[in-house]
């Protein structure tokens, strides 16, 4: 069944965007570099968009990411198609706007935060399939695992 | 939202909803983006950060020609150091550095006889972590007494929370550190190092105030000097008796 596959997609992904996440929050609590073959971890990461007054934006990812397996584990039917496809779209148009900054404005990647952008736009694209797609049918839920 | 499942027209509702959502979206998104890109404007309600930067041309006029090392300031071979123990929040520790230190760099550290060396303490609160962090990143590019001296100028009120990124940003550009690579280096622990060796040294020196010196021929043995800091007249003395 489409919807089966499409649902454990999204949960896979946002358990790795939980993972990417809570490890960037770590290395921005802990003081220290994060694991990065591309060099700019570290730029990116004390940049001026990496916190929004105070609070970095990899803490901003991982509630977005937990916020996004909450929906899909504690919500059903529609609700759960719309709140995860919500949360996914807006991380989806947020970690765009940051990935632009990094490219166009810092000028230096970081590995981390671009596998998370792509988990968000898998994310995006996964919940918005099944939007689209169920057509108001009943749709996986909390019992599927 | 069960009821969903049964609507009357459930197609019409459904892309109304659906249309709704990404009005929603595209309206989050915007507030976070807006959010973001207005940060710098928000941190710099800072009393410190929204002025324009004071003190460029005396710190260029009291630095340029001495040659710098990390946190060295002069010669390497000059027969007398100086260590100096201050917090950056330290509002004596201005005081000095504006009106003392200038005559002393100028008679002592220009003419090759004497070398300074800035040790930061952080007892004052997080800001002078961060400041003192900053200062060793722009160590690393050798330019820690342009930014130092630059902070003085510009210091802000106690535990007020002025150390922004936005404010170090503005001392690097008038310090000319290049801030890309200080912004990452002062986050790292290497740039924690020195500020736990000068505050064992401190410690070892019975450093109790900001600011404290120490001073002996170049590579030690240092003693305390106890000295009135708006006396410039009383470190000289100091000096020359190690210079006799």
């Amino acid at each position: 069944m489409l919807d089966r596959r499409l649902y454990r997609t999204a949960l896979v992904l946002t358990i790795a965007g939980i993972a990417i996440a809570a490890y960037l929050t770590y290395v921005h609590y802990a003081g220290i570099e994060p694991a990065c073959s591309t060099g700019g971890c570290e730029v990116v990461q004390t940049s001026e968009w990496a916190d929004v007054y105070g609070l970095p934006v990899a803490l901003i990812g991982l509630l977005g990411y937990i916020a996004i397996l909450a929906s899909l584990l504690a919500l059903r039917g529609d609700a759960q198609l719309f709140a995860s496809a919500a949360l996914s779209l807006v991380g989806f148009l947020y970690s765009g706007y940051l990935t632009y900054q990094e490219l166009f404005t810092i000028k230096a990647i970081c590995q981390w935060c671009v596998a998370s952008a792509v988990v968000l736009t898998l994310l995006a694209i996964v919940t918005l399939w099944r939007l689209l797609a169920s057509g108001g049918k009943p749709v996986e839920g909390a019992d599927v695992g | 939202m069960s009821t969903a499942y049964t609507p009357p027209n459930p197609n019409k509702r459904r892309n109304v909803m659906i249309a709704g959502l990404v009005a929603v979206v595209v309206v989050v998104a915007a507030v976070l983006i807006l959010v973001s890109s207005g940060d710098n404007e928000s941190e710099s309600a800072a009393p410190a950060a929204n002025a324009p930067l004071s003190g460029l041309k005396e710190t260029k006029a009291m630095l340029d020609g001495i040659p710098q090392d990390g946190n060295a300031l002069g010669k390497k071979n000059a027969p007398v150091t100086m260590i100096e123990y201050a917090d950056y929040q330290c509002p004596f520790c201005r005081d000095y550095s504006l009106k003392t230190m200038p005559i002393l760099i100028n008679d002592y550290v220009r003419s090759g006889k004497l070398r300074m060396e800035f040790e930061p303490l952080t007892f004052i609160g997080p800001d002078s972590e961060t400041a003192a962090r900053a200062g060793v990143a722009a160590g690393q590019q050798n330019l820690e007494w342009n930014y130092t001296h630059l902070f003085f100028f510009n210091q802000g009120e106690e535990r007020s929370g002025y150390v922004t990124n936005a404010f170090i940003d503005k001392l690097y550009a008038g310090a000319g550190v290049n801030a890309t690579k200080a912004n990452a280096y002062r986050k790292t622990p290497s740039a924690a190092v020195p500020i736990a060796e000068a505050s064992a040294n401190a410690q070892k020196y019975g450093v109790a105030s900001t600011p404290s010196f120490v001073v002996g021929p170049t590579g030690g043995p240092y003693t305390k000097l106890e000295v009135e800091i708006s006396n410039p007249d009383a470190f000289k003395a100091a000096f020359d008796a190690l210079l006799k």
